[in-house]
């Protein structure tokens, strides 16, 4: 597909220097607004760094532990974190690219742009097959395979990549977009901690995957594409090849989840010219356009505004206890706040009500499929658990409206900036907020935990502690996502000072100090160790919120991003 | 509010897009930033409402340094860029509702406030449509209908003149400008129409590659001109002659 001609582009570009050079007061000004420096395209070397890194991991995997299954759980983490990356990378391309704004305005077809958006985004994805490329081939050749085994590579690398592109278009289109982005930074992040803390934590960690391999490999919709692998190596373990079902079902579904995400990139002008009227104190659908829209005339309008019942707190009814108990615990200040950083109203309860569905039918499916086969079992709880867990992170880590951006003069400006709105305000109010589902956060997850246990064939108050542990640490990454949250509407790290420094180590050296103890906490078997740890974990993410607080109040940093391509 | 700039540098990489900047307003003025694209003019009223930090120098409200963390300040200016931050699902009085709440401006005599000025602005009939629904010009009106309601002591303007508004509501946010300065608050607007800001500011800020060339009143300004009927357009020949 070819949008543009590069030979008018080169032409352009050697008019325009042409012209520069012709003039000496062009050339200055040349010269001085020449930002950016000409960057050399290291990215394709630097990824395939990368690449040949997760092979000399997954290599060391199995040398330490002696296990192909340790090592392919090892990949299926690895895919999990992968497929975080592509949802918000499909996210992205196709419905928030600045690219897609531009193209849009010009004569092209929505289902051009579509496509064209998703070669993109196909184009970056083949990195993960590369990355896949390299650690089969590690295993390869650790397990001296014959020429008819490496010639079934292709095969899996083919299978393992369709799945991942397959479950993120299918997560794109049916779940919430921001726990994918958590859920990838934090997966990272416990992978720079165990690569440069391997010395300390990763014996620790090893065991453990060793010990859930099996598990892991069943449980993770990402490593389903590789289970079979063991194959490979043992093939009475015929019985691995049903994991291909479920990854045959989500490769199968793809084509027809690329259509309803290209039903949904449905280009909307700014103007709803049939709007319907927004009465206060009445309940309204926003955005979409009717037929006949509800449209009251001046003298109406001017009524409801003399009746002063728009100026009431909140604007919109508090239908569930939740929401009320929120509501009255806020001070004047948090409740006006609450109306800025949810405009539409407070909508606990709502979520809190689907994610308990989500849980009834995760253990339902495990009942029903656990009549069949414990391998559909685990995999209709991992999915299930993994689904339920993004749900109540991002009820959790609802920030509302607070940190959309406006584009303005160039740059993005976050909604809380442009007006007087300080972060130890927010920063209460989100915590208030969280603090109020903490009883149904620790009710889903106690479940969960319990659930897995007898699942597992663990002891069921083993599954207890551990989903109550999950709970405690879900709520403490709340003040670890806010700082995420401030960071992301400003440059505070994109200039390189000696404050930008102190602050990127302190907050690498803190969230690595979170990952570990909130790891350790959760694994290590002894209950009160486990506890203290799970402790430290806490301190350690409101210490991460605290230190960020300091840099941000005395800092020169701005309230403002550079838009990014 | 007196409004000090004290030697305030503002660089973004290598532009220096404020160079030691310095001036004072008193309370009651109309001022208007004037000079060329990317001259810094949009980047002086960031540092005001304090969304840039200067690299050096700083901005003083009534003698008190101004910093992001100072919310008494800061809830005391309000800023209005070229593109309004706002809610753009929920309707205009919902929008103007919100914008009340957080400034604390929602009491005695606010509901006949607002009836009269979305009357003036005409947006009385479209007050309870969702701001998507509406023009480029209209959200701009009810960006500007929330901050005059909100009647803080500084109202900072980007473009406002280049923001889509009919002529009829530019007329009536120059009245309320206007009124509001002789109440004792001071507009700061950045514009590119030189006969806007001849005809409706009380002093003028010309800037310059981040340089204040010129900060008077038009009077003054006026008399040392040349050519006295075209003071601010002889100023930017000028400019654009000592470039070359």
């Amino acid at each position: 597909m070819k949008l543009h001609s590069s030979q008018f582009e080169k032409d352009l570009k050697r008019l325009v220097k042409q012209t520069i050079r012709s003039s000496p007061e062009l050339k200055r000004e040349h010269r001085r607004v020449k930002r950016y420096r000409k960057q050399l395209n290291s990215i394709w070397l630097w990824r395939l760094a990368i690449s040949l890194l997760l092979g000399f991991c997954v290599w060391n995997i199995q040398l330490s532990t002696g296990h192909l299954t340790t090592a392919l759980a090892g990949i299926g983490i690895f895919l999990l974190a992968a497929l975080c990356f592509r949802i918000s990378s499909l996210w992205t391309k196709l419905y928030s690219s600045t690219d897609q704004f531009v193209l849009m305005q010009l004569p092209l077809t929505t289902g051009t742009v579509f496509r064209w958006q998703l070669k993109k985004y196909f184009l970056e994805s083949l990195f993960l097959a590369v990355d896949l490329v390299v650690m089969l081939a590690a295993l390869a050749w650790q397990n001296d395979f014959t020429i008819w085994k490496w010639l079934c590579i292709p095969l899996f690398i083919a299978v393992a990549w369709f799945n991942v592109i397959g479950l993120a278009a299918f997560c794109a289109l049916r779940l919430p977009r921001t726990p994918f982005q958590i859920i990838s930074v934090g997966l990272i992040a416990m992978g720079v901690v165990l690569f440069f803390g391997r010395s300390v934590v990763g014996p620790l960690a090893l065991r453990l995957l060793d010990g859930n391999a099996w598990e892991i490999n069943h449980l993770l919709p990402t490593s389903w594409a590789l289970a079979p692998f063991e194959l490979l190596n043992e093939p009475h373990h015929w019985w691995e090849l049903f994991a291909w079902l479920p990854v045959a079902f989500v490769i199968g579904n793809l084509k027809s989840c690329l259509r309803l995400l290209r039903e949904r990139m449905i280009y909307q002008e700014v103007m709803l010219p049939m709007a319907s009227d927004q009465v206060p104190g009445e309940e309204f659908e926003s955005g979409p356009i009717t037929e006949t829209p509800k449209q009251l005339g001046p003298t109406e309008i001017e009524g409801i505004i003399e009746s002063g019942l728009f100026l009431k707190k909140p604007g919109h009814p508090l239908r569930w206890i939740l929401e009320q108990k929120l509501w009255n615990w806020l001070n004047p200040r948090e409740r006006a706040l609450a109306e800025f950083i949810h405009p539409s109203g407070l909508f606990l309860s709502a979520t809190w009500k689907r994610i308990y569905i989500t849980l009834l039918i995760t253990i339902l499916l495990v009942g029903l499929t656990g009549l069949f086969s414990s391998l559909m079992q685990l995999s209709s709880l991992g999915l299930g658990a993994f689904i339920v867990f993004c749900m109540a992170i991002a009820s959790i880590a609802n920030h509302g409206r607070t940190f959309t951006t406006s584009w303005v003069s160039g740059v993005n400006v976050p909604m809380y900036a442009s007006y007087g709105i300080g972060f130890s305000e927010l920063a209460r109010f989100f915590f208030k907020y969280a603090v109020v589902q903490i009883p149904l956060l620790i009710g889903v997850f106690v479940i969960l935990g319990g659930v897995s246990a007898w699942c597992l064939k663990q002891p069921v108050e083993l599954g207890l502690i551990f989903g109550f542990k999950t709970a405690g640490l879900i709520f403490a990454s709340r003040f670890i996502l806010v700082v995420f949250a401030f960071s992301s509407g400003t440059n505070d790290t994109t200039q390189f000072r000696l404050s930008a420094i102190v602050l990127v180590m302190s907050i690498v050296v803190l969230g690595i100090g979170f990952l570990g103890l909130g790891a350790a906490g959760l694994f290590v078997p002894m209950l009160m160790p486990s506890f203290l740890l799970w402790g430290g974990a806490l301190i350690d993410a409101w210490m991460f919120f605290w230190v960020y607080g300091l840099f941000y109040r005395h800092c020169r940093f701005d309230l403002m991003s550079i838009p990014k391509q | 509010m007196k409004i000090e700039i004290r030697g305030v540098l503002k660089s973004y990489r290598s532009i220096r897009a404020l160079d030691h900047v310095s001036l004072v307003a008193e309370s009651g003025q109309i001022i208007s930033l004037l000079g060329p694209n990317g001259a810094g003019k949009t980047t002086l009223i960031r540092c005001l409402a304090g969304i840039a930090r200067p690299d050096k120098g700083g901005v003083y409200y009534d003698e008190q340094e101004f910093h992001r963390d100072r919310m008494d300040l800061r809830r005391r200016l309000h800023l209005l860029p070229d593109f309004p931050c706002l809610f753009w699902d929920q309707s205009v009085l919902r929008n103007i509702t919100i914008i009340l709440h957080l400034f604390d401006a929602d009491g005695d005599g606010a509901k006949d406030r607002v009836v009269e000025l979305l009357r003036d602005f005409d947006l009385l009939p479209l007050a309870l449509r969702p701001i998507n629904s509406l023009s480029r010009g209209q959200a701009y009106k009810a960006g500007l209908v929330a901050m005059i309601a909100a009647d803080r002591e500084l109202w900072l303007l980007d473009e406002p003149f280049a923001s889509g508004m009919d002529p009829h509501g530019i007329d009536a946010f120059k009245r309320h400008a206007r009124n509001a300065a002789s109440r004792g608050k001071t507009i700061i607007y950045s514009t590119q129409i030189l006969d806007v800001a001849e005809r409706f500011s009380d002093r003028v800020c010309v800037i310059h590659k981040g340089e204040i060339r010129a900060y008077d009143t038009l009077h003054r300004l006026r008399e040392q001109a040349e050519d006295k009927n075209n003071v601010l357009e002889e100023m930017f020949r000028q400019l654009r002659e000592s470039d070359q």
